[in-house]
């Protein structure tokens, strides 16, 4: 009983240190790593709508809005050029293969969607994580969100595009969540 | 301190081929010889740092919990990695940082915490380490490239195209079963080198 004690204190302890050093390194690193994340995600907004020169922020209280309609929305932008809105850009999560998949989309009006990145994800590597490269990411220029995409095996037609070999998981997640899109078609001020 | 320590990891004692330490990574992430180098080269730093850590604290863990406290070290310390680099070294971070959340959980960093740190001074158990993630990271190298090699008729490497075989792409050895056959007959042939050398 007495060593039962000391062990569980002994691992308390270092239970206990651990934490403080995970709480210690998550202080000292939040900001850089929040401010690498936001040049990541310019990078995205910039790539997704190069028409646009500026970016406009939705509040959260509007994107709470949306989400009745779009529940994977987490941030969503106006695209400006020259001062006049050319279309948006919305930052979806959706639940790929190893967690959360995060997807930028640019998109016009009419739903024609303009380009798509990834941003953080924790695919696999040389499997679902070929998500994030041209070769996939690509394929969703000029399709559009106001019909039901589909991700197929090969010879994509239509609103479809080609899923990436053995990693059919991670290709309808990214599907699926552009597909959550579509809701807020016409709704958006 | 011995430099069989070092070396040991390498061919010897390799953590793939002999000990089949890793085998989810190993299986999971050899598509392309980058990878492999990525991946091995990722966990060669953390399995160096975390056996020196592990072999630090060795005298103050209990014997009889020395088994999750080793799990909360390096867990601890995987994350501590993963924060840094996120924050401070962003080019390299986007080149590994995705195999990072793999590492926590392979079996390598565990096993030579267990079968070596705990048993040996800091500077044998770094060297046993990089030894250990040297031999990791050479495995999967011939393994990603065997299977991009015949896989796609191509080896890329940082971006460039080294080279471009006029072969069918045989695309069974880029799925997993390839990783199955291609990691098997590699291990055949380690063994039929060491038997003979033997002999």
């Amino acid at each position: 009983m007495k060593e039962m004690v000391k062990l569980g204190i002994v691992l308390l302890l270092f239970s206990a240190i651990s934490a403080g050093v995970l709480g210690l390194t998550n202080e000292v690193t939040a900001p850089a790593i929040a401010e690498s994340r936001r040049a990541a995600d310019l990078k995205n907004m910039q790539e997704v709508f190069p028409e646009a020169d500026d970016f406009e922020a939705y509040s959260e209280e509007e994107i709470e809005g949306y989400k009745a309609t779009a529940p994977e929305l987490v941030e969503l932008y106006k695209a400006k050029a020259g001062g006049n809105s050319v279309g948006y850009i919305a930052k979806v999560v959706t639940n790929g293969f190893h967690g959360d998949v995060e997807l930028i989309v640019g998109f016009f009006d009419d739903g024609k969607i303009n380009g798509l990145r990834l941003g953080q994800h924790s695919e696999t590597p040389g499997l679902g994580a070929n998500a994030a490269t041209p070769e996939f990411y690509g394929q969703f220029s000029g399709l559009t969100l106001k019909e039901e995409l589909s991700s197929v095996d090969s010879s994509p037609e239509g609103n479809q595009i080609q899923g990436i070999t053995a990693a059919t998981i991670t290709s309808n997640a990214v599907v699926a969540g552009i597909n959550g899109l579509a809701n807020l078609l016409g709704g958006l001020k | 301190m011995k430099i069989s320590n070092l070396t040991k990891g390498i061919i010897k004692e390799n953590p793939t081929f002999v000990q089949l330490l890793g085998m989810c990574p190993t299986l999971a992430v050899t598509t392309s010889m980058e990878n492999g180098l990525g991946m091995g080269l990722a966990t060669t730093a953390v399995l160096a740092l975390s056996n020196m850590l592990i072999s630090l604290v060795r005298k103050a863990v209990p014997n009889k919990i020395r088994i999750p406290i080793f799990v909360v070290i390096i867990a601890t310390f995987v994350t501590v990695v993963e924060m840094f680099m996120e924050a401070y070294m962003g080019a390299l971070y986007s080149a590994l940082g995705i195999f990072i959340p793999l590492i926590v959980v392979n079996c390598i960093i565990l096993a030579r915490a267990e079968a070596f740190a705990a048993l040996n001074g800091p500077i044998d158990s770094l060297f046993d380490g990089i030894g250990m993630g040297l031999g990791f990271t050479l495995s999967l190298s011939i393994l990603g490239l065997v299977r991009e090699l015949l896989g796609t008729g191509k080896l890329v490497l940082f971006g460039t195209t080294l080279l471009n075989l006029p072969i069918p792409s045989t695309i069974a050895l880029i799925l997993p079963p390839g990783a199955f056959l291609v990691l098997g007959l590699l291990i055949a042939l380690k063994n039929a080198y060491t038997i003979r050398k033997e002999a």
